[in-house]
């Protein structure tokens, strides 16, 4: 099965990108490949002009893929979670406990920090793993879905201020949507894939501009693209 | 009870289809999500049909031992498409999407059993594959005078073997592992094809270890009873007709006890989130006292102070579990494993250490009165010790790699991912890790097995030191079989052999060639003398390993998905 064809995307350092697209249109699929889970039919996925290697441990360690049910063992705490995360990752210990506790606090779970993850809501644990996330910090990070993954508004509110500072220092965050209103206000580029295709790959102000309309800019992009497809 | 509507979805395939007709695009597009058609078990399955058929129509099969082999070997292959369909059905039980989807239907549970239980026949067609391969022996097999009766008893014995596995499998159904590893049918592939393509002297210890299941009771029933006329033989088919009857008992009880809410919840976790809430509950209790009379500086201090955000922050979230606290066996591993590996530990393990000292008291404590039982002065036939050594050593050692749960797949992303998949962890540090874990395990059982070997010895009355050799030469074999192993645990966390591409093809040559030639090397090094044995034990680490390099560079060079499913 073909989910992705010719896509080639170049993604400067300090950028949010949404990758937006129709059900099945390949945008897991592509977040799948840059995290190496999955593999191309045809193509190759290089990183830094290399070939991507699983073994290449200090490259992987720079990217972090969360899934829409993000992959943790439910009888561990959010504490142990976190705390297994940053060993894997082999994070600097400096000031450790404190940025931890600085981003549970944030997300509201730091009085769960010790139950385990099967006690907790969707919600609450989605926020675990982006605590794991916020505390790695890695230099890419790859989100499926994130606005759908039943966290409340405080923690929609921490990811994209974290987000934004990350990319400020320079990380990238690419993640997947359907929900255009937020991707148009919260992203700097956007990715539209179709039938495993990239049909845009514009920033937003480009957009706009080109549209003609400051509101519902992706909307109306949207409602064209499947014009043409018809 | 039924979830199938085929008129309606016959109806509405046909409304799809006329309007993916107007629409080259979206026709096009309706390819790429069509399932692929042939799956890893069919390929098996047809191997082993077409190399049955080859031999019986190129004139291999013309003696008795042939005939005893071939039916080995169908009843092996029987064996192990029956552990797939079982695995399916606890699976569509236990832990099926569609189970999850069930609890939120209108359902009863015997519903959904029932349902389960049908789909099966469905997947079962092609286990009548392995009939028409035995049915075509028959024909072709004039010089054991085979004539139709004696072709429907030849189809008639694998039936009722297929009707024994099924027995054995609804027996493990009822005790609810928490999974049948891929392996064990896998086992019985390799061994039924074993069989067939290995020399004579290996292909007969192969057909023993056939003959000690259940299937093979009813083989041999059939070929000694039947074919030969020794009547007394055919005493085997009581425990078999025995353990029939049990197993029509144990699924009744199944169906009746079978419940819809229990199968993610465990009993054990559910005591466990009783436990948890209840204490949350006390301390909220106690909070909600001491805030009862607080004083100004109190409440101030409080504001302050955020217990809970301090103990988070002086937390060492890097520092490693204490392995030592979680059992012995941990504890020795513990000194050996590096700090990386100490993380891959607890991680793979799921941070629920102390399981490998939990399994060796518990087969110390079959072990124990199976050594009493083979102690020579005790008027036993020695076999009963042995076997029950055996089970022991079953529990005690790694046979299977151990359980690492990281491996375990779960629904994320619109797939199933292994748990490990997204987070940096090597192929070679991974396995690393778990040789040493399971050398440490079978080091701190060898003692038993060299103990059990040299009773046996006695009671063989053979020379003890022999005994004592025979137990490292087993040891020897069985450390040689990890890097296999640990090839099998990742292998069995992706598609690699459900997918079309070159790399399947690959990984399963790879699997059927090193596993083949390390199940004859170990068997010949179990028996040869010494000097010999040495040389095949090493091969055996040269087969293994090259498995695991070979798969190693697959997986290293992500030519194989971390996904459970085929795509």
């Amino acid at each position: 099965m073909l989910a992705l064809r010719n896509v080639s995307l170049t993604i400067e350092p300090g950028t949010i990108m949404a990758v937006l697209g129709p059900n099945g249109a390949g945008k897991t699929t592509l977040l799948r490949c840059l995290a190496g889970v999955m593999i191309p039919g045809w193509g190759s996925i290089e990183f830094d002009g290399k070939p991507f290697r699983r073994d290449a441990l200090e490259e992987r360690r720079r990217v972090l893929f969360l899934p829409d049910i993000p992959l943790s063992f439910p009888n561990m705490t959010v504490i142990q979670h976190v705390a297994m995360l940053l060993r894997l990752y082999q994070a600097s210990p400096d000031h450790l406990g404190d940025r931890v506790a600085e981003h549970l606090e944030a997300l509201d779970i730091l009085t769960v920090a010790g139950a385990p993850l099967y006690t907790l809501s969707r919600g609450q644990s989605y926020k675990s793993a982006l605590a794991a996330l916020f505390s790695v910090d890695p230099e890419l990070w790859l989100l499926d879905e994130p606005f759908a993954s039943g966290m409340d508004p405080n923690g929609m509110a921490i990811f994209k201020q974290r987000a934004r500072a990350a990319a400020a220092a320079g990380r990238i965050i690419l993640y997947s949507t359907q929900i255009l209103e937020i991707a148009e206000s919260f992203c700097d580029r956007v990715c539209v894939i179709d039938r495993g295709v990239v049909r845009l790959d514009e920033s937003v102000a480009a957009l706009r501009e080109r549209v003609g309309t400051t509101t519902g800019v992706l909307e109306e992009t949207f409602r064209r693209l499947r014009e043409n497809r018809q | 009870m039924t979830f199938r509507w085929p008129a309606l979805e016959r109806e509405i395939r046909a409304a799809v289809r006329r309007r993916l007709r107007n629409s080259p695009d979206a026709r096009k597009e309706s390819k790429r999500f069509r399932p692929a058609g042939l799956q890893r078990g069919h390929l098996i399955a047809l191997y082993f049909i077409a190399v049955t058929i080859a031999r019986v129509y190129s004139g291999l099969i013309t003696t008795d031992a042939d005939l005893l082999r071939t039916l080995a070997a169908a009843s092996s292959v029987a064996c192990g498409i029956v552990v797939v369909l079982a695995m399916q059905f606890q699976r569509r039980l236990f832990r099926s999407i569609e189970r999850t989807a069930a609890v939120y239907l209108p359902i009863s549970n015997s519903d959904y059993f029932r349902y389960s239980l049908g789909i099966l026949p469905k997947n079962s067609g092609w286990l009548f594959l392995v009939f028409i391969a035995a049915f075509a022996f028959g024909v072709r097999a004039p010089a054991s005078g085979m004539s139709l009766s004696m072709i429907l008893a030849a189809l008639g014995s694998i039936l009722l073997g297929v009707a024994q596995c099924l027995v054995l499998v609804i027996l493990l159904l009822a005790w609810r592992p928490q999974w049948i590893h891929t392996m064990v049918a896998l086992g019985f592939f390799a061994l039924g094809a074993a069989t067939l393509l290995t020399p004579a002297p290996v292909a007969g210890v192969l057909q023993t270890v056939e003959f000690l299941l259940p299937p093979g009771w009813i083989t041999l029933a059939f070929f000694y009873g039947v074919l030969k006329g020794r009547i007394a033989v055919l005493l085997l088919l009581v425990p078999a007709a025995a353990v029939l009857i049990a197993g029509v008992r144990v699924f009744r009880a199944l169906l009746q006890s079978y419940s819809a809410l229990d199968f993610e919840l465990a009993p054990a976790i559910i005591r466990r989130i009783a436990n948890w809430r209840a204490g949350d509950a006390t301390s909220e209790q106690a909070q909600s006292d001491d805030l009862a009379a607080p004083t100004w500086f109190e409440m101030r201090e409080r504001m302050l102070h955020n217990p809970l955000r301090e103990a988070v922050a002086a937390a060492d979230l890097l520092a490693p579990t204490n392995w030592q606290a979680a059992g012995w066996i941990e504890g020795l591993a513990a000194r050996w494993l590096s700090p990386r590996e100490l993380a891959l530990g607890e991680y793979f393990q799921a941070w629920s250490l102390g399981r490998w000292t939990v399994h060796w008291n518990l087969a110390v404590k079959i072990a124990f009165p199976a050594l009493i039982l083979a102690l020579p002065f005790l008027p036993l036939p020695g076999w009963v010790g042995a076997w029950t050594a055996l089970i022991a050593a079953l529990v005690g050692l790694p046979l299977a790699g151990g359980h690492w749960p990281a491996f375990d797949a779960r629904w994320s992303s619109g797939t199933l991912l292994p748990q490990f998949s997204s987070v940096p962890v090597g192929y070679a540090e991974v396995s690393r890790m778990i040789w040493k874990a399971n050398l440490m395990r079978t080091a701190c059982w060898a003692p038993f097995v060299l103990v059990g070997g040299w009773l046996l010895a006695i009671h063989l009355q053979a020379p003890p030191l022999d005994a004592a050799l025979a137990g490292v030469r087993f040891l020897a074999v069985f450390v040689a079989a990890q890097p296999l192993l640990v090839t099998g645990r990742f292998s069995s966390a992706t598609n690699d052999s459900r997918t079309h591409f070159l790399e399947s093809g690959a990984v399963i040559a790879l699997f059927c060639l090193c596993g083949i030639a390390y199940l004859t090397l170990a068997i010949f090094a179990l028996f040869v003398p010494l000097g010999l044995a040495c040389i095949l034990i090493a091969s055996c680490y040269l087969a293994t390993f090259a498995c695991w390099f070979g798969y190693g560079l697959l997986f290293n060079r992500a030519r194989i998905d971390l996904i459970k499913i085929p795509r």
